[in-house]
C-alpha cells in the first residue's frame, strides 16, 4: 500500500503548489492560510483506503468517532441519539467500550476489520482519557484481541 | 519441501465415488439447494381489504410508509402516518437552492445554488430493472429522464499513475480489450490451449478476437486507422482542408494494470448499473411528491413515536407532538406498520418478541455522506467534452458525477462532487462524516482540482449530506452480511401480533427505493391476509 | 467401474455426497479439534496428560491424504489408524455406531478439502508408560463395548440418539469417566467435570440435568449457543457450538431435543433448585435505551458502596446492568435468573470470571473479558459470591479466593489406578532391567565357571 501512501503525499505537494497558483488567479478568497487549513483537513483521511492509517488515539478519535460522538464526545439527540462518551458511566469498563468499537453497537457499525488492536487501545484510551473521563486503566492491545469477533477460518 | 498437494481430479473423485456409490440415492434424496425463487414486483397489490372497519397506524412518511398507507386506504383500510420531521419522504430527498438543514452536532447545512442544479442526498438513479419503481412512477404521474451512469468519455483517475492525469473510461476498457485479446489470440496460436479448445473454435475464436480487440493482421494491439474507429482520434477526422486524421495511440498494458484504472472500471459491472439507467426529471424527490399528493391528507407531521404498545388486538403508539421533549400523545389502531430505521426504532420501547428485538438491534447502518459543488460554467461539458455519467478516483473523493440534465446550458450547473458508502470497505466515508459543513466543500474543492483544474476559478457555493449526522436515520441504511441474514432477517420481517416492520431494511435491495417498495407490498399483502385468516 | 450412470449424473452425486460429508464433520464436531482448516492443534488435557489432535486434511505427509475409506472407518470405529493407535481422546468409542454411509460421505469430503502440509505446533506427549500406543489396546479390551442403550421406534427419537450417541458424541464429556479413563455406562450423560469444565448433566433431571429445558431451549443453545437469555455456553461447549452444532439443521436440532428429554433422569445433585428457571417461572429482562447509563450514574452517588457493589459496578455493570437485566437485544446476557450463577456447582462460573468467553458464533454478539490479571482471587471470590445470591437466586455463597486459586491453579490429577498404573509400569520396567542385567550376569558367572573347570579338567 506503499503506492497509497505516496498518493497523497503527491496530493499534499499538489495541493500546495496548487494554492501558489491559485493565490495568483483572479480568485481573491483563496489565501495561503484556507491552503493550510485544506492540507490539514486532507491529513484526516487514511492514506490507505481500507485500514485506517492513524496510531495516535486521538487522530483515529477525530477520522471515525467524531462523526456521530462530536468534537466534544457529546453525541447528539433528536429522533434518535448519538450517545455520548461525556459523563456516561459505561465508559467505566474499558472492555466495553473496546468490545463496541470493535463490533459496533445496535446501528453502530463495527470496526474490526478497518483497526488493529493497537488502534483500537489507542482509541479506546482516549475516549476514558477525555471529554472529562480519567479511568487509571488502560486497555492493552492483547486485551482486545481477546474480544475481537472470531475470523471465520479459525 | 515440495509436495504434490493431494487434489482429487474429476477422474479421482469418481473413483472414489465408484467406492461407495451404493448409498447415491439416500444422498440425492437429502441434497437440496434451497434456493428461494426471485422475487420481485408483480404489479399492484392484490388486497381482500378489511374485514370490517380497520385502522392502520404507519410509522414514517417516507416511500415505504406512504406506498403502504396509499394501498392499504385504496383496499377499503383507515390510515394514518406519523412522521417525525416537518417534511415527507423520509431519505428520498433533493437539496436545492435556499434549502437549510441543521444536522446534528449543530452544525447548518446551507445550499445556496443558484442555478437549477440540485444534489440527491440519499436515492440517485433508478436501474430500469427496478420494476416497482418504476410502476409507481408511471401510475403517479413522474416523469423519468436517462441517467448516463457510464460515460465513456468520463474520467479514471489516479493520483499516482500517469503523472495524475486522468484517463478516458472508454480508452481504458477499449486498451484492456485489445491487450487481453492480444494474449489470448497468443497463447491459441502457441497451441497453449490446445486441450480446451477444438481446431474449429479455434479458428472462431481468433477471427472474433481480431475484431474484438481491434488487434492487427498478426494479431497484435497496435496503433492503426481501424483502431482510431474504435478508440478514438488524437486528431479527428475533420472537414474541407483541416489536417488529416490521426488515431489515438494506446495505453501499453503494464502500465494500465499498475494503474489501478481497471479496477475502477467494475464500478461499471454490476447488474445494477446496467444501461440505461434514469432519475426523475427535476430531482429524486419528485417521487416521494407524487406519493404525498396522494396521501398527504393523512399524514402528521412533528410526531417523535417513543413507544410501540400491543396486545392480540391492536396497537398502541405514543409519540410527542413537536419532536423530543413534546407532549406525548397516543394513537390506537388495528395494525401498524413500522418503517422507522431500525437504528432508531431500537433505541425506543417496542413490545415484540426477545427474537424480533434482536432483529432490530442487529444491523448496523451504513456510512454514507455526498458533496455537491455550484460551478459558474459546465467546464467539464465546455472543456472536458464530459457529458454526464461518472468519473472515479482513488482520491477520498471516490467519485464526480456530472449532472444529465441541462446540457450545454450556459449558466451555473452543480456537480456531485464527492460519494461513498462504507459498503465498498472503504474508510474514506467515516473520515468525510467525521467534518462539519465548511470542511467538507473545502475537502472535495481540495481533491477535486486534481481532475478539473477548473475547480479554482469556477467555484461559487457547496452543500453535502453525512447521513450518520441525521437524527431521523443514525447512518444511511442497514449494512446486513450474510450471517447476520442467516441470523435475523426473517424474524425481523415477520408480522409480531399487531406490528409489521417495512423499509429497505426489510428487503434484499438494502439502500434502494426498489427494496422499500418491495417490502411495503410484501408487508401490506401479508397483513391483508392476516386481517382475513 | 463407472458403467452405471452418466457423468453428469454421478457428478451430481459427487457434489451431494460431499455436501452431505460436510454436514457429518458438522454433526460429528470433527472441527470442535481439528479447527476449520483441518490441520488439528486442539489440545485435550486429559488425566495422562495433554493429548494434541492431528491433521486430517489430505496431506499425503502431515494428513491423511493416502487413507482408504476403510482405513478412515477403522480410525473411526476402532480408533486404529494404518500406522498406530489413537488414544481415545478421539471418540471412536461413540463413533463406532457411524453408518457406512456417514463414513463414506465423510470420506469424499475429507478428500476433497485443501490439504494443510504441516503439523500442529504441539504434540500428544504422553509420560511412559502412556506414550506406548500399544497400551490402549488393554483399554479396548476392557471398555470398548457396544453400550447398552434403550431402542426407539420412534424415527425422531431413532435420529436424535444417532446424533448424540454416535456422531455429536456427547457423551465423551457429559459422562463421569471411571479411574482409567473410561465412560461409566451407568452414569451415560449425567455430568463431569472435565478439562477444568463442567459438562453438565443431559439427562432431564430437574437440578443439575435439563429438567426444565424445554425443547426449544435446547435447540437454541446448541445452534446459537444460548437460549431464552438465561444459559449461554462457554468454554470447550461454546467452540463445538461454533464449529459444529450451529451448522445443523432444524429437524436435527430438534431430535436431539426430543432424544434428550426422553432419555431416563439420573439424580446427580442435592435437593437444590434448578440450574434454569422452568419456562413459567422466566423474569425475561429487558433492557431501555439508556437504562444501564442512568441506573450507573444513580448507583455510583451511594455514600460507601460494598467493596462487592464497587467491583461489580467498575467491572461489570456496563454490560450486565446494574438490576442485572444485562442488554439482551445486543447478547450481553442478563445476569437474572442466569444458569450460571443459580447452579450450585460453581466450576464455569469462576472460569468464565477468570477467563471470559471468546465471541462466539452470532454475529455482533460481544465477547466476555477474563478477569485473571485484573482481580485477585478474593476479588472474583467476592464477584462470584456477589452476583449469585444478588441475581442468581441462590441463599448464600460462599465461595473463597481459594475456591478461585484452585481452578486458576487448575491441573489435570492423574487418579490414583492410572499412577499405580505408571509406578507398577516403571516397577515393571526397572524390574525386567534388574532381570536382564542380574541374568546376564549370572550367565557370565557360570561361563566362567565352566571355563575355569574345564581349564581345571
Amino acid at each position: 500500500m506503499l503506492t497509497r501512501s505516496l498518493s497523497y503525499a503527491v496530493v499534499a505537494l499538489i495541493v500546495m503548489t496548487g494554492g501558489v497558483s491559485a493565490q495568483q488567479s483572479a480568485d481573491p478568497q483563496v489565501t495561503q492560510g484556507e491552503e493550510t487549513d485544506s492540507e490539514n483537513l486532507l491529513e484526516r483521511f487514511s492514506e490507505e483506503s481500507e485500514r485506517f492509517t492513524q496510531s495516535e488515539g486521538e487522530a483515529l478519535y477525530r477520522t471515525t468517532c467524531q462523526a456521530c460522538h462530536m468534537e466534544d464526545g457529546e453525541g447528539s439527540a433528536g429522533a434518535g441519539a448519538h450517545p455520548p462518551l461525556a459523563n456516561n458511566p459505561k465508559m467505566n469498563s474499558k472492555h466495553f467500550v473496546a468490545g463496541v468499537i470493535l463490533i459496533g453497537y445496535h446501528g453502530m457499525p463495527g470496526f474490526s476489520g478497518m483497526m488493529s488492536d493497537e488502534q483500537v487501545a489507542a482509541v479506546t484510551n482516549y475516549v476514558r482519557t477525555r471529554f472529562g473521563n480519567d479511568y487509571p486503566d488502560p486497555i492493552a492491545p492483547e486485551q482486545v484481541e481477546a474480544l475481537r469477533p472470531p475470523d471465520d477460518s479459525d | 519441501m515440495a509436495m504434490t498437494p493431494f487434489h482429487p481430479s474429476r477422474r479421482q473423485l469418481l473413483a472414489m465415488i465408484g467406492q461407495v456409490a451404493g448409498a447415491a440415492a439416500m444422498y440425492q434424496a437429502m441434497t437440496s439447494l434451497g434456493f428461494a425463487a426471485e422475487s420481485g414486483y408483480s404489479g399492484e397489490p392484490d388486497l381482500q381489504g378489511p374485514r370490517g372497519r380497520r385502522r392502520v397506524l404507519i410509522l414514517g412518511a417516507g416511500v415505504a410508509g406512504m406506498l403502504a398507507a396509499y394501498e392499504l386506504r385504496r383496499a377499503g383500510y383507515a390510515v394514518k402516518i406519523l412522521e417525525y420531521q416537518d417534511r415527507i419522504g423520509g431519505r428520498c430527498l433533493t437539496l436545492r437552492g435556499g434549502d437549510r438543514y441543521t444536522e446534528m452536532g449543530g452544525h447548518e447545512i446551507t445550499c445556496d445554488f443558484e442555478g437549477d442544479g440540485y444534489l440527491n442526498p440519499g436515492p440517485w438513479r433508478l436501474p430500469v430493472h427496478h420494476r416497482a419503481v418504476f410502476d409507481y412512477c408511471r401510475r403517479l404521474g413522474v416523469p423519468m429522464q436517462p441517467f448516463i451512469n457510464k460515460n465513456n468519455k468520463a474520467y479514471l483517475h489516479s493520483a499516482t499513475a500517469f503523472g495524475g492525469q486522468p484517463q478516458r473510461v472508454g480508452h481504458v476498457e477499449k486498451d484492456m480489450r485489445g491487450h487481453v485479446s492480444e494474449l489470448l489470440a497468443k497463447s491459441l496460436n502457441q497451441g497453449d490451449l490446445d486441450e480446451t479448445v477444438s481446431v474449429e473454435d479455434r479458428e472462431k475464436l481468433l477471427e472474433g478476437l481480431k475484431e474484438w480487440g481491434v488487434l492487427d493482421s498478426n494479431y497484435r494491439y497496435r496503433v492503426s486507422d481501424e483502431l482510431g474507429d474504435v478508440r478514438g482520434w488524437e486528431i479527428r477526422p475533420g472537414g474541407g482542408l483541416m489536417p488529416d486524421k490521426k488515431p489515438s495511440q494506446p495505453i501499453d498494458l503494464s502500465p494500465l494494470l499498475h494503474s489501478g484504472l481497471w479496477d475502477q472500471l467494475f464500478n461499471f459491472h454490476d447488474y445494477l448499473f446496467e444501461p440505461p439507467m434514469f432519475e426523475p426529471v427535476g430531482g429524486m424527490d419528485r417521487i416521494s411528491d407524487a406519493f404525498a399528493r396522494e396521501v398527504a391528507d393523512v399524514i402528521q407531521l412533528n410526531a417523535r413515536v417513543i413507544r410501540i404498545a400491543q396486545n392480540e388486538n391492536s396497537v398502541t403508539v405514543s409519540y410527542e407532538d413537536g419532536g423530543r421533549g413534546g407532549t406525548v400523545h397516543q394513537e390506537t389502531a388495528d395494525w401498524c406498520i413500522c418503517t422507522i430505521p431500525l437504528s432508531v426504532l431500537v433505541q425506543l420501547e417496542v413490545d415484540c418478541s426477545d427474537a424480533m428485538r434482536k432483529a432490530i438491534a442487529a444491523v448496523p447502518y451504513a456510512s454514507a455522506f455526498k458533496v455537491g459543488l455550484e460551478f459558474r460554467r459546465r467546464f467539464w461539458e465546455q472543456d472536458d467534452w464530459i457529458m454526464g455519467g461518472i468519473s472515479y478516483t482513488d482520491l477520498p473523493l471516490v467519485q464526480i458525477a456530472y449532472p444529465n440534465y441541462g446540457f450545454l446550458s450556459d449558466g451555473p450547473a452543480v456537480l456531485q462532487a464527492a460519494y461513498d458508502t462504507s459498503t465498498a470497505g472503504r474508510t474514506f466515508t467515516y473520515s468525510w462524516s467525521t467534518m462539519t459543513p465548511q470542511e467538507r466543500i473545502d475537502a472535495a474543492l481540495a481533491l477535486g482540482r486534481r481532475i478539473h483544474p477548473q475547480y479554482d476559478t469556477e467555484f461559487m457555493s457547496g452543500t453535502s449530506w453525512v447521513w450518520h449526522r441525521v437524527d431521523w436515520s443514525l447512518g444511511c441504511y442497514g449494512e446486513w452480511t450474510d450471517d447476520l441474514r442467516d441470523a435475523h432477517y426473517k424474524t425481523l420481517c415477520e408480522i409480531d401480533h399487531r406490528l409489521v416492520l417495512a423499509g429497505e431494511h426489510c428487503s434484499h435491495i438494502p439502500a434502494w427505493l426498489e427494496g422499500s417498495f418491495l417490502s411495503a407490498l410484501d408487508a401490506i399483502r401479508r397483513l391483508d391476509e392476516r386481517e382475513n385468516a | 467401474m463407472l458403467a452405471g450412470p452418466g457423468f453428469a449424473e454421478t457428478a451430481r452425486d459427487a457434489a451431494s455426497y460431499i455436501e452431505h460429508g460436510e454436514y457429518v464433520a458438522r454433526a460429528s464436531g470433527c472441527m470442535s479439534c481439528h479447527r476449520e482448516d483441518l490441520s488439528g492443534g486442539y489440545q485435550v488435557e486429559t488425566p495422562m496428560g495433554t493429548i494434541v489432535a492431528t491433521n486430517i486434511s489430505p496431506s499425503l505427509e502431515y494428513g491423511i491424504g493416502n487413507y482408504s475409506r476403510d482405513d478412515l472407518a477403522d480410525v473411526l470405529r476402532r480408533g486404529v489408524a494404518p500406522d498406530r493407535r489413537l488414544y481415545p481422546a478421539m471418540p471412536y468409542a461413540s463413533y463406532r455406531g457411524m453408518t457406512d454411509a456417514d463414513i463414506d460421505a465423510l470420506y469424499l469430503w475429507l478428500q476433497d478439502q485443501e490439504p494443510v502440509h504441516s503439523r500442529p505446533e504441539e504434540e500428544t506427549d504422553l509420560p511412559f508408560p502412556f506414550n506406548i500406543r500399544s497400551g490402549v489396546l488393554a483399554w479396548n479390551w476392557l471398555y470398548l463395548n457396544e453400550r447398552d442403550l434403550p431402542q426407539h421406534d420412534d424415527p425422531v427419537l431413532r435420529r436424535g440418539a444417532y446424533l448424540v450417541n454416535h456422531l455429536g458424541h456427547c457423551g465423551e464429556c457429559h459422562t463421569p469417566r471411571n479411574d482409567l479413563f473410561a465412560m461409566q455406562d451407568d452414569l451415560y450423560l449425567a455430568g463431569e467435570v472435565l478439562d477444568g469444565w463442567l459438562a453438565p448433566n443431559l439427562t432431564p433431571d430437574p437440578v443439575t440435568g435439563l429438567g426444565e429445558w424445554s425443547e426449544r431451549d435446547i435447540a437454541d443453545y446448541l445452534s446459537k449457543g444460548h437460549a431464552d437469555n438465561v444459559v449461554q455456553a462457554a468454554g470447550p461447549m461454546a467452540d463445538f457450538v461454533r464449529h459444529a452444532s450451529s451448522h445443523l439443521e432444524e429437524d436435527d436440532l430438534a431430535a436431539i431435543a426430543a432424544y434428550l428429554k426422553a432419555i431416563p433422569p439420573i439424580q446427580t445433585g442435592l435437593h437444590d433448585m434448578s440450574a434454569i428457571p422452568p419456562e413459567g417461572e422466566r423474569v425475561r429482562p429487558e433492557h431501555a435505551y439508556h437504562q444501564i447509563r442512568a441506573e450507573m450514574a444513580e448507583a455510583m452517588t451511594v455514600e460507601a458502596p460494598t467493596a462487592p457493589e464497587r467491583l461489580f459496578l467498575e467491572h461489570c455493570a456496563a454490560c450486565h446492568g446494574v438490576t442485572g437485566q444485562g442488554q439482551p437485544q445486543a447478547y450481553y446476557p442478563p445476569l437474572q435468573q442466569n444458569a450460571a450463577l443459580r447452579r450450585e456447582e460453581t466450576t464455569n462460573l469462576l472460569q468464565v470470571l477468570l477467563y471470559g468467553v471468546p465471541a462466539g458464533k452470532l454475529p455482533r454478539a460481544p465477547a466476555m473479558p477474563g478477569f485473571a490479571d485484573e482481580l485477585n482471587d478474593e476479588e472474583i471470590a467476592m464477584l462470584a459470591n456477589f452476583t449469585r445470591t444478588t441475581y442468581g437466586g441462590r441463599q448464600d455463597s460462599d465461595l473463597t479466593a481459594e475456591n478461585v486459586t484452585r481452578i486458576r491453579e487448575h491441573e489435570e490429577e492423574m487418579p490414583a489406578p492410572l499412577r499405580m498404573l505408571q509406578l507398577a509400569a516403571w516397577a515393571g520396567l526397572i524390574g525386567v532391567s534388574a532381570l536382564i542385567v542380574a541374568g546376564g550376569l549370572i550367565y557370565w558367572w557360570r561361563a566362567r565357571q565352566r571355563g575355569m573347570k574345564r581349564q581345571e579338567s
